[in-house]
């Protein structure tokens, strides 16, 4: 045990600067080269690209603000019929990726799409939904509908831990219900609002998928992707992704210090019961409904998906105009699909035992053990979460191509398995250790030193003791880390570079990259994927309730 | 200063489980009044509904003869300090304080003078600045009451306020609070499970005992003459035994005891010959008496045992079939089976109005 423990240490941060230090420090002397970053800054279609990013970034946050908050306040005021199923429903759009979504969004909003069937069967001209080539406000849309459970998730749990006395009080000395809003939960739950917030900022700056699958390449990340084949001989990719790199710190940093500062501890001792506000039928069904609005909207998508699935022929019409079980027996015999399904599960089932094997030592040691840099460990571990997918997986690619004995080791163009799972494990460490410790920080110590007294050693307390107490919070842990494994896009798409080494979402990509058949078969193949995390979360979500929204913090 | 006054209050939180039954209540302006009772007993709710956080199901609360029962809580102008204080953690002392001031519309020096005669008040001034959380926690209870005071309301409710404290804190808060009460003049109602609190502070007392008033008065009279077994028992130790009264003079009344005939005041309610009713002695009314002579409203018993505790010992002595607490201060030293004998002042026979 005294062995294990002296040897964990140096292999997290082994791990950690071997798959997170290294890529980002080639990445970063690869791009960091002043005259080709001023280069690129000065070409118009690379600023533009930038700017579009940043657009995106704060349109997407703005909506998800605007669809997270009101649900997240009547859950938490009110008592009405139908309570306990709303988070449910709230978590439906973490079921697909959003680039999936997208898939099924062009069904609904594409010019030739349901919308304007719809509009078409009522004598009314089309619309442009999507807003011409641009897509960007399909772009926003689709991440906003896809991101805001993180938000709202936090959300309510930062209101579920207001002392509602702190409410009263300000009621009492004379503040209306606007005035109490503003000055007293507002300024409360400013931290559930940076921790989601933050989140859903990065995420859409940095996602790929979405732009990608809806074909709108003036953001960053596509030009990103689209430089990987010129890679020799084109340096401007990596100056991209060093300048990701630096608005993606320089946002955090100006949200941190704008929305993240946490001098405000609760000092209210013994927390008084909340007393809901039980609505009547009437007024209880109306907020339902705000939930049901929000779900429909988000699962729209995913209903035209599953469609989509169905369907023989769907183009220009409300409804497909057959249907058929095909695509569901095409997506399983086409030749990179069974391949890419067997692909993922092995890459997943990897990550996630590497997830474990790191996180629950790291737990441990961060939580019982105490050190007196537990800080800085902590920061290292959650540090990924705040690194893009896309740097990272570049990264990995230029640090083989730099030092030819890590070529040598991984192999990315030959066989890119090790490189992959290594990329989702590290990008998924935070869940599981997060996961982990909140487990352990809820088990008094008491528990572990009673079977130590009673003469168990380290592995037997560890075995018998805290791995059961906790297993609950591991087994959610490992089924985050399992299902986005599963249903990652950026890595996949830019690791997997030979067709026998796809994983399902690269897979799904390509598929609905092929004409006729493709895009259908791709439905097919997205409602497999659908059913499959849904499955997850609903595990999750049974075994942790409200606590889940502490997974999203970092 | 204003007047409190409750019509017929009731309140149940869920139906069948009635949390307080028609309540008639005085509070008089001007006055430190106490709502005591066992947790559970309803006197909580009874303080929201004066602050509005809740309605009642059936009644009238009037402040100063103005029905409010339907105004909004932040209507009321009243002044409450919560068990757990509520400070908000995010804003300074000065900034808490100044709430009340704000919402009123009172602004620049009137505002900053009055959070400072607040802060002072309480002996806070100096911690203006700071936040909640780097205040312990005797110093938040006491800007939790200048929040309170602030904005100089004419009512204030307290919920507990002391319960969070250590027992040196609280008492010398007790006193502090009593006299910031008086010199403001307030009208103040005060909840607390803690007796010794409502005995030391109060002016008046309401004891509360499943949502029903068991008996309202000073603490001196709810001490010495208790109405009910339940008050009895809740402001102090005592001894209960059955008696049948005998004959009822013009200001005592002959009782049969299980210990002989004794004499008792005449109590507030009217008795006649024959009743069988309780009766009650503190444990320190039973004052042991030189042993052998024969005394007025006494009788003899065996010393079963006995705790000494310093300054006074508890003695149980069996008599007829009854086993009695004595409390004696300054005793003497006895020995376990001796003979004693007790004797009872009339007015500290107390007859109850229950069975």
């Amino acid at each position: 045990m005294k062995i294990v423990q002296k040897l964990f240490l140096p292999v997290l941060l082994l791990f950690i600067f071997l798959f997170m230090g290294l890529p980002l420090f080639t990445v970063t002397v690869q791009g960091l080269a002043p005259s080709i970053i001023i280069e690129t800054l000065s070409t118009p279609f690379y600023q533009e690209g930038l700017i579009n990013s940043l657009k995106i970034a704060l349109c997407t946050t703005v909506l998800v603000v605007i669809i997270a908050l009101p649900p997240a306040i009547l859950y938490d005021r009110f008592e009405f019929r139908g309570k306990s199923l709303v988070n449910v429903m709230m978590m439906v759009p973490m079921i697909l990726p959003p680039f999936v979504g997208a898939l099924g969004f062009q069904q609904v909003f594409g010019y030739y799409g349901v919308l304007n069937a719809i509009l078409g069967h009522f004598m009314l001209p089309p619309v442009d939904w999507l807003g011409g080539q641009e897509r960007f406000g399909a772009v926003c849309l689709i991440e906003a509908l896809h991101l805001y459970p993180l938000l709202y998730l936090n959300l309510v749990t930062a209101l579920a831990n207001i002392d509602p006395s702190l409410d009263e009080a300000a009621r009492n000395l004379g503040a209306g219900r606007w005035r109490r809003f503003r000055r007293v939960t507002l300024p409360l739950i400013r931290p559930g609002m940076f921790a989601g917030g933050s989140i859903v900022l990065i995420w859409s700056f940095t996602e790929l998928g979405t732009p990608l699958m809806l074909g709108y390449d003036k953001v960053t990340t596509v030009q990103i992707f689209n430089g990987i084949n010129e890679l020799e001989t084109n340096p401007v990719p990596y100056a991209l992704v060093v300048l990701l790199l630096i608005f993606s710190a320089g946002i955090y940093s100006i949200v941190r210090a704008t929305l993240g500062r946490v001098d405000d501890t609760m000092v209210v001792k013994g927390m008084s019961g909340k007393r809901l506000q039980r609505l009547s039928l009437l007024p209880g069904i109306l907020v339902f409904g705000v939930f049901l609005v929000i779900t429909l909207a988000a699962g729209l998508p995913h209903m035209a998906l599953l469609l989509g699935a169905f369907s023989q022929d769907w183009y220009g019409t409300i409804l497909p105009s057959s249907w058929t079980m095909l695509h569901f027996k095409n997506s399983l015999s086409h030749e990179i699909v069974v391949p890419s399904i067997i692909n993922s599960l092995k890459y997943s089932s990897l990550a996630m035992l590497v997830c474990l094997g790191l996180g629950i030592p790291a737990a441990l040691l961060l939580v019982r053990r105490r050190p007196r840099y537990r800080h800085v460990i902590d920061t290292l571990i959650m540090l990924p979460l705040a690194v893009p997918g896309i740097v990272v997986a570049f990264g990995y690619l230029g640090m083989c191509s730099r030092y030819q004995v890590l070529n040598y080791i991984f192999d990315p163009v030959n066989n890119p398995t090790l490189l992959l799972v290594m990329a989702y494990a590290i990008r998924r460490l935070p869940y599981v250790v997060r996961s982990a410790c909140a487990g352990l920080e809820q088990t008094p110590v008491s528990l572990e030193e009673a079977a130590r007294n009673l003469g168990a050693g380290g592995l037997t307390v560890l075995r018998r003791i805290t791995v059961p107490l906790v297993s609950a919070n591991l087994v959610v842990g490992a089924l985050f880390a399992f299902s986005f494994s599963m249903l990652e896009v950026s890595d996949s798409l830019i690791l997997a570079q030979k067709s026998i080494f796809y994983p399902v979402t690269k897979a799904i990509f390509e598929l609905s990259q092929i004409l006729g058949e493709g895009t259908y078969i791709a439905c097919a193949f997205g409602v497999w994927a659908m059913l499959f995390l849904a499955f997850s979360l609903l595990a999750a979500n049974l075994l942790l309730g409200r606590k889940m929204g502490s997974l999203f913090r970092f | 200063m204003l007047n409190v006054e409750l019509k017929g209050v009731s309140k149940s939180y869920s139906p069948g489980k009635t949390v307080l039954q028609m309540l008639d209540l005085n509070i008089n302006a001007g006055e430190l009044f106490f709502l005591l009772g066992p947790s559970g007993c309803g006197k909580t709710t009874l303080l929201r509904l004066l602050a509005g956080f809740l309605k009642p199901d059936t009644g009238t609360i009037f402040f100063a003869e103005r029905d409010i029962t339907h105004v909004a809580p932040e209507r009321r102008d009243t002044g409450m300090v919560f068990q757990n204080y509520a400070l908000w953690p995010h804003m300074s002392i000065f900034d808490n304080v100044a709430f009340g001031l704000d919402t009123r519309n009172i602004r620049g020096d009137e505002r900053r003078r009055l959070v400072h005669e607040a802060l002072v008040l309480v002996e806070m001034e100096e911690f203006a600045e700071r936040k909640p959380a780097s205040l312990s926690g005797g110093q938040q209870q006491r800007v939790a009451l200048a929040r309170a005071l602030a904005f100089r309301p004419k009512l204030l409710l307290l919920d507990e306020p002391l319960s969070n404290l250590d027992a040196k804190l609280r008492d010398s808060m007790r006193s502090e609070i009593r006299r910031i009460c008086k010199s403001a003049g307030l009208t103040a109602i005060y909840v607390t499970h803690d007796r010794k609190e409502a005995l030391s502070m109060a002016d008046r007392i309401a004891i509360l005992n499943q949502g029903r008033l068991e008996q309202v008065g000073t603490p001196e009279h709810l001490y010495r003459r208790p109405l009910t077994r339940f008050t009895a028992e809740f402001m102090g130790q005592a001894n209960f035994f059955p008696v049948t009264v005998n004959t009822v003079g013009h200001d005592v009344c002959v009782l049969d005891t299980p210990f002989g005939t004794m004499r008792a005041a005449k109590p507030d309610f009217e008795v006649t010959a024959g009743d069988r009713l309780t009766a009650m002695v503190r444990t320190e009314c039973l004052r042991p008496t030189q042993e052998g002579t024969s005394h007025d409203n006494a009788f003899s018993g065996r010393l079963k045992a006995g705790s000494f505790q310093g300054e006074n010992s508890v003695w149980e002595v069996s008599a007829g079939d009854y086993l009695l607490n004595v409390l004696e201060a300054c005793p003497p030293h006895r020995e376990p089976e001796s003979g004693i004998t007790l004797q009872i002042t009339p007015e500290h026979l107390v007859l109850l109005g229950d069975q």
